[in-house]
């Protein structure tokens, strides 16, 4: 190959330098404002949850994505698959970091955790025989392992394809790839329901698993674009063209529509059906959050519709990225809508004298220190194998791929 | 009215693809190519103008969303109100399937309609079809006389055409007009002739 001096990527000091910038001053920024918070454990420790698992979920879109395209025979993608691999590879720390934070801060987010609250409930008595506290730690252990477990061996799968690729590792290829997309249909639903859902275990909705995996998805691909382009910028992957841009922007674009149109129906069920267990998600949201409501719709659907919807936008580096950055701000804020309201309101016992904490330094410096981590994993990943599956059977196709 | 083409008869989409490329390299402008699929980066090879259908679709799928929400408004708040689960007449939330639904027709009939006109197809008309072949294993490159009338010119894009692997070069003589591509202004090409 013609290109063979840059398919090593280098952990330089820059790259050091940028998740460790992002990680210290996430750190200070959390420290304030874990400290100006202290009165409201129930803030801390949600706001924790959610960025844990905001950053998990971007692996955990990686992750799908490439065993969704092994399985459908896709093979534009090969070029950036060491990217997305990388990202994949965040999965067993941030899954285990998820362990920990849920299960220190679970008291505080989750108010079926007391036994005593439970024995007085007659809907959550009932509900008791799957939201118990051994059922729910067994079970995040087990998304945990299963879906690190797959993304390594699907990783492992592909780099030993570097030094000889054999027909029987196409062929595992597969079956891991199918191994991890039938877990993943299950456990993403399932985790869904466990971490953000059960956060007002009165409340329920059918569509809360396909609304939160669309959510991180399309923040995992926006991710993914940022990711490429810098590393374009850095003058590796020279045989990624425009083509391959505007394919993962066209994922962008349709994913926000996906998101919006799960989350749209999930509001306008419950709202034209207008029973209380129901609307009580959105009256609160609705009380105390009016502009994020509004704001998250305009950013996560609007901008990118009517922005992303034009061929040029996802092939101009600078639209497409800026567009991204946006995607990834407003699913943060949807997680953060998804996940601060419901904990405050049940917390305070109906929640009528309740404060309820907008975004803050807290939710700000969590998100940088995670965006640090998440980058240096990313990143040393990377540095670890060759930026270029060389021997894959289908790396031709990427490189002559054409929209 | 007669009009006289050159047909290269391919057995390959990219052998075709190189001689469209060969073709335009030496000034000769692939007048419409014939192909039993789409071949990627065809396009960019002929030097057509990015499509406008996608604009059309646009302004249709705006149209339908605001026939939409017209009709919905004179309907449920203007012409005949009712009072439906305590909401307001005018109740946005309903009316999105409708103008979700609205805009999907508007778009997909009106961009089917426009392809129909843009490229001459109707139900009413005769289809002249250049090579039968090219619905099946065949891929045609089709070069108007008309544009290239010289005999010089003619001899040239025949030997051209041999010279990159077409299995036939024919004549082909028909009723009806190819209808004109939108070609990308291209100085090298206005120059050459």
């Amino acid at each position: 190959m013609a290109q063979n001096d840059k398919l090593q990527f280098e952990f330089s000091g820059k790259e050091r330098r940028l998740s460790f910038t992002l990680l210290a001053v996430g750190l200070v920024l959390a420290a304030i404002g874990i400290f100006t918070n202290l009165d409201s454990p129930t803030h801390i420790w949600t706001s924790l949850l959610y960025n844990t698992f905001f950053f998990v979920g971007i692996a955990l879109g990686a992750t799908f994505f490439i065993s969704a395209s092994t399985q459908g025979y896709g093979g534009w993608y090969i070029v950036f698959r060491r990217v997305m691999e990388a990202m994949s590879m965040y999965l067993p720390i941030g899954g285990v970091l998820l362990i920990i934070v849920t299960y220190l801060g679970a008291p505080y987010i989750y108010h079926w955790w007391d036994p005593a609250v439970v024995a007085h409930d007659s809907i959550l008595s009932q509900k008791a025989a799957y939201l118990n506290v051994p059922g729910f730690m067994i079970r995040l252990c087990v998304y945990v392992i299963g879906w690190s477990g797959l993304a390594f061996l699907l990783r492992r799968n592909s780099v030993q394809g570097d030094t000889e690729y054999t027909r029987k590792m196409y062929q595992n290829s597969k079956y891991i790839a199918a191994a991890f997309l039938v877990f993943f249909a299950v456990s993403e639903s399932m985790a869904a329901w466990d971490l953000f859902m059960s956060i007002q275990p009165h409340w329920f909705s059918t569509m809360w698993g396909w609304y939160n995996f669309l959510s991180y998805f399309v923040t995992s691909m926006s991710v993914t674009y940022l990711l490429c382009a810098y590393l374009q910028s850095q003058g590796y992957l020279p045989y990624m063209t425009k083509e391959h841009f505007q394919d993962i922007g066209k994922f962008m674009f349709a994913f926000s529509i996906a998101w919006t149109y799960v989350y749209f129906s999930q509001f306008m069920l419950i709202w034209y059906s207008n029973m209380p267990e129901e609307t009580i998600y959105f009256k609160i949201r609705a009380a105390h959050y009016p502009f994020l409501m509004w704001f998250m719709f305009i950013i996560n659907f609007i901008t990118p519709f009517l922005i992303l919807i034009a061929r040029g936008a996802k092939r101009n580096f600078k639209v497409a990225c800026s567009l991204a950055v946006v995607i990834i701000i407003g699913h943060w804020v949807d997680f953060f809508q998804m996940s601060i309201p419901g904990a405050i309101a049940n917390m305070s016992h109906g929640g009528h004298e309740a404060h309820y904490p907008g975004i803050g330094l807290l939710e700000i410096g969590l998100f940088l220190t995670y965006a640090g981590l998440f980058l240096f994993v990313f990143f040393r990943n990377l540095a670890s194998v060759s930026l270029l599956p060389v021997n894959h059977p289908l790396v031709k196709e990427s490189f002559v791929h054409h929209t | 009215m007669q009009h006289k083409y050159i047909l290269g008869v391919y057995d390959d989409d990219d052998t075709l693809l190189d001689a469209v490329k060969r073709l335009r390299a030496e000034g000769y402008r692939a007048h419409e190519v014939f192909s039993p699929f789409p071949i990627h980066g065809l396009d960019e090879a002929m030097g057509l103008q990015d499509t406008r259908l996608h604009t059309a679709g646009f302004i249709y799928g705006a149209t339908g969303t605001l026939t939409a929400v017209g009709a919905m408004t004179a309907i449920q708040v203007l012409d005949w109100p009712i009072i439906v689960g305590g909401k307001p007449f005018f109740s946005l939330p309903a009316f999105v399937p409708i103008i979700f639904e609205l805009t999907v027709l508007f778009a997909a009939i009106g961009m089917v309609v426009t392809f129909y006109i843009r490229n001459g197809f109707s139900i009413f008309k005769p289809l002249e079809v250049v090579d039968k072949r090219a619905t099946d294993d065949k891929f045609i490159l089709a070069l108007c006389c008309k544009q290239y009338s010289s005999d010089e010119d003619q001899g040239k894009i025949r030997s051209l055409l041999r010279s990159t692997g077409a299995s036939e070069v024919n004549d082909r003589v028909m009723q009806t007009e190819l209808l004109p591509n939108l070609f990308k202004a291209d100085e090298e090409l206005v120059a050459h002739h």
